[in-house]
């Protein structure tokens, strides 16, 4: 029974009865349309790139097939999911009730409007792209007014929280710059220097939305899941102070600078990385539980991580060349290297604990029967081959551009359909739980 | 009045917490166990305040123990202190999560 307790202090009580905590979630599918949207544009993204990999060499940023490509992946996959989880994280980790999940529901329509639209116009040619741009931005929007409104109401805010709320501000940064690129590429009215404006369009996004996001989860949420606990925050709080100077540096010096300081950010924000990497390691070290493949995940993470910081550091002192093929490279190593398999990490502890709570949680459990634990609604063997082939993916993907080499990408690509297509398959067997009993298996402890 | 609390600690042995796999007894989640003629009283914490499967563990846990409580009452209370840690885990539960 562990140690006895020095001091009892009663907490705030709890509702009773069963599943109480169905009464204040929110309804299963408002998150989970996220995910199955953001699992369909991976897929998607994937196939697209398998399918186009022999004119992956030698394009333009410029190009619209490529814009849409990215934008899949960053709109449909990336922030798609971000914005699901963080409706299920808000909730239940910060205990913010959302006071209107309606408009969720419409942020996600004009989300996922919008991304097709966006990505079918570019792919299409067609130059009033703006449009569904616009349904997308409206809906990025409507996201951001909930969850400031919800955060607002929450109360102070903790560790994770303030990293989520930085990481708000840093999307609508995004956005504006994002438009304000859009219109300047039809009208070319706004900037005398758009590939600078593109640069920090390009790390806003990376780093102030999607990093901080993910460092400020991960400090939750990886915790928790290894049953470990951060000792002292003292590094976490030195990522955060230089991500946010180097990002804000960077973002000036691009804007209105032309990039002259160039390496002393990305030595700033390297360093900003190896800070929040020896949290992070001080978390694994204190874990209880065995590397599943979440964990696992987060670890291919890490490194896909530092690799990012390394190829940053090379472009910017000149170690790299600093052309199109070599960009590229930098990009994937954060979208493929870094982003995707945290993203997919945490989705598959996230899913099968939707469909947990929302299937068997509200059943009358009474001892002897058995119900299933998370790990019981989905396939570890599968999610390991599936970070067997990300991790594949990305790095003949990120050599496949440093070396230029055709067969590489063409490795690369098809290796990341093979994970998409396994990951769409185990989330539809998490799924299938919602419509089949579960049987325990008899090799179950 | 300790064979009631042996099938009060086996009963809560039955409750699983879904995402560790472990039963609340090994994780070190009950602190103590009151049995007074008439009610039985499970003094518990969870791994974390704001454990989303937290709700649906202690609701197990009331419906475990009422099953063997033969009409006492049963009341689960929750208490975040002392906090839980990693350390209250048993020794044969570490060895387990770490297989």
């Amino acid at each position: 029974m562990g140690s006895p307790p020095i001091q009892i202090t009663q907490a705030p009580p709890l509702n009773a009865g069963a599943a109480p905590f169905l009464a204040k979630a929110t309804p299963f599918w408002l998150p989970m349309r996220h995910f199955v949207a953001a699992a369909f544009s991976f897929w998607l993204f994937a196939a697209a790139l398998a399918w186009g990999n022999e004119r992956l060499l030698g394009f333009s940023f410029d190009a619209s097939w490529a814009l849409g490509l990215t934008h899949l992946l960053t709109l449909g996959w990336v922030t798609m999911t971000i914005m699901g989880a963080l409706i299920q994280l808000m909730v239940v980790v910060h205990e913010v009730p959302f006071s209107a999940p309606g408009r969720l529901a419409w942020a996600w329509a004009l989300l996922t409007a919008g991304t097709a639209g966006f990505v079918g116009s570019l792919w299409a040619g067609w130059d009033r792209y703006w449009i569904p741009a616009a349904l997308a931005f409206a809906g990025v929007i409507v996201y951001l007014q909930v969850f400031v409104e919800s955060l607002l109401k929450g109360g102070k805010l903790d560790w994770s929280g303030r990293h989520i709320a930085l990481a708000l501000s840093y999307l609508s940064l995004v956005i504006l710059l994002g438009l304000m690129l859009a219109y300047d590429r039809e009208r070319g009215l706004i900037f005398r220097d758009p590939r600078g404006v593109l640069i920090a369009h390009i790390h806003l996004a990376l780093i102030g939305w999607v990093t901080l996001m993910i460092v400020g989860v991960s400090y939750r949420l990886v915790a928790m899941f290894s049953l470990s606990h951060i000792e002292s925050k003292t590094p976490g709080i030195a990522a955060l102070i230089l991500a946010n100077i180097g990002l804000t540096g960077l973002v000036l010096d691009c804007l209105f600078a032309s990039r002259r300081l160039l390496p002393v950010w990305a030595t700033i924000l390297a360093a900003a990385y190896a800070a929040y990497a020896y949290q992070m390691n001080g978390i694994f070290r204190g874990r209880l539980r065995r590397i599943d493949p979440a964990l696992g995940y987060t670890l291919l993470a890490l490194f896909g991580g530092a690799v990012w910081a390394a190829l940053g550091l090379g472009l910017s002192f000149g170690f790299v060349p600093d052309d199109t093929p070599r960009e590229i490279a930098y990009i994937l190593a954060a979208l493929l290297g870094w982003v995707t398999p945290f993203i997919l990490g945490q989705i598959h502890k996230i899913v099968p604990f939707l469909v947990w709570l929302h299937v068997f949680s509200p059943k009358n459990w009474r001892p002897p029967l058995q119900i299933p634990r998370t790990q019981d609604l989905a396939s570890e063997k599968a999610a390991w081959w599936e970070m067997g082939f990300l991790a594949a993916a990305a790095y003949a993907l990120i050599g496949g551009f440093l070396l230029e080499s055709p067969g590489l990408i063409r490795l690369g690509s098809w290796s990341l359909l093979s994970c998409a297509t396994l990951y769409a398959a185990n989330t539809a067997l998490t799924l299938s739980f919602l419509k089949r009993p579960w049987t325990p298996s008899k090799s179950r402890p | 009045m300790d064979s009631v609390k042996i099938s009060t600690l086996i009963a809560l042995k039955s409750v699983i917490d879904p995402e560790v796999g472990l039963d609340v007894v090994t994780i070190g989640l009950v602190y103590a166990v009151e049995i007074a003629p008439d009610s039985i009283t499970v003094v518990m914490t969870l791994t974390t305040p704001n454990c989303p499967m937290g709700p649906s563990i202690l609701a197990m846990a009331k419906d475990a123990v009422e099953a063997i409580a033969d009409g006492r009452q049963v009341e689960i209370r929750t208490v975040w202190n002392p906090p839980w840690n990693p350390a209250m885990l048993s020794q044969g539960g570490r060895e387990r999560l770490a297989r």
